[in-house]
């Protein structure tokens, strides 16, 4: 489910940002682990390029398991991933994928996908759960970007805040930042491998993901997104995804 | 009439007499039991507990494992711990072991963390009660600590501090 939401710029009446969030379970059932899904989409009220983003807090329900999940096994140094790329980095630390797309500020305005992010299991910060994510660009945007969110509590009717910082992403050396448009990543098994030894032999399988509530919230599953730009303005956007339909009971004649 | 009379002087008398050794009498036979009373109740022992189990998973339902294994240290014995998750940095746990003689239940808060392939709580404790020769059990303020083993959800748990009973 998708909700459109628009900031008030920090600039008057200057250009204002809009955000699109959206978000998923995969699959939606009760109980079961989960790929979660969430993206954005960045406009301009104008219709001009919007300001970068340099932030952004995803909160996400309560009620999930996040603590039984056996994604992350491993842990990714930074340093590696920005060293050797993901070849640096165990797969078992990998936590979801996506890709984003970007516009620079000067040329056609086509837009240029970054069509590899990936998200990874980081070192914790101060106890919580750190989620690496390395956005592999290629031209014109051509570079191996590495940030960092950090899962903390959430408050009120949602259970876990990932808390994102977002760099300036360079079109050139010196350049202007780019503009990020739209972003889509999941956290969760749905793609993933993972390893591990049995009778010596490495055998692949499956992670456990965030297990979803046994009950689900009146009125769905809610997830709410702040954004900050560089501009200073700030869009709050909010997105639910429903309840799943009630397993269907088979009645025996 | 004047017997009567008399007789009816005499009555309350023989009754307040016939009280006095009846209380006398009802006194002497409980006494014993009252002493024998006495002598069962005792001060609150002190108990310096230092557990450890390692535990495995029973089952898992939405945000609530259910363990199982043996404390070995002071109270030796069958050990249950109920682990629940109340947010991305705190458990709350409820934790039944069965020494011999009877059984003792705490419940638990602590704060949690991953590191990649275990992840580790630590809080405090409090005994809440027990059974048999612990139904008098309490304490509060023990320590609280353990990992769990994420591929499998395998828990060790230690606890450590003062409790009576």
């Amino acid at each position: 489910m998708l909700l459109l939401f628009s900031s008030l710029s920090a600039s008057g009446a200057q250009a204002a940002e809009t955000v699109s969030l959206h978000t998923s379970f995969s699959p939606n059932r009760l109980g079961a682990s989960t790929t979660i899904g969430f993206g954005f989409t960045i406009g301009s009220t104008t219709g001009g390029l919007p300001s970068p983003l340099t932030h952004v807090d995803l909160r996400m329900p309560k009620g999930m398991n996040y603590v039984s999940t056996t994604l992350g096994l491993s842990i990714c140094q930074p340093e590696d991933l920005i060293k050797s790329g993901l070849k640096g980095c165990s797969p078992n630390s990998r936590l979801g994928y996506g890709s984003a797309f970007v516009e620079v500020p000067f040329g056609s305005q086509a837009g240029q996908e970054i069509p590899e992010i990936q998200a990874l299991m980081g070192p914790p910060h101060e106890g919580n759960v750190v989620v690496l994510f390395y956005a592999n660009g290629l031209t014109p945007v051509f570079a191996q970007i590495v940030f960092a969110g950090e899962l903390l509590p959430g408050e009120g009717p949602f259970g876990g805040d990932l808390s994102t910082s977002i760099p300036e992403i360079k079109s050139v050396t010196n350049g202007p930042p780019v503009s990020i448009i739209n972003v889509n990543s999941t956290i969760g098994p749905s793609h993933l491998t993972y390893y591990k030894r049995v009778h010596g032999k490495l055998v692949g399988y499956r992670p456990q993901g965030v297990s979803l509530p046994l009950r689900c919230p009146k009125g769905g599953f809610p997830f709410e997104a702040q954004f900050a730009f560089l501009d200073g303005s700030t869009v709050l956007a909010h997105s639910v995804v429903p309840c799943p339909r009630p397993a269907h009971k088979h009645r025996h004649k | 009439m004047g017997t009567s009379s008399n007789h009816a002087r005499m009555r309350p008398q023989l009754s307040r007499a016939a009280l006095a050794v009846g209380a006398a009498a009802t006194a002497a036979a409980l006494a014993p039991g009252l002493a024998g009373a006495r002598t069962r109740a005792h001060a609150a022992r002190v108990l310096n507990i230092s557990e450890n189990a390692n535990l495995h998973l029973n089952n898992k339902h939405g945000i609530v494992l259910k363990e199982s294994g043996t404390a070995k240290g002071t109270l030796s014995g069958p050990l249950y711990l109920q682990l629940e998750v109340t947010s991305t940095r705190s458990v709350k746990a409820t934790v039944q072991v069965y020494p011999g003689g009877g059984s003792i239940k705490g419940s638990a808060s602590a704060s949690y963390r991953v590191n990649g392939a275990t992840a580790s709580f630590t809080g405090r404790l409090n005994i809440t009660g027990g059974g048999g020769k612990y139904s008098k059990a309490k304490g509060s303020g023990l320590s609280f600590s353990g990992t769990i083993k994420r591929s499998n959800d395998a828990v060790t748990v230690h606890v450590s501090g003062k409790m009576s009973y």
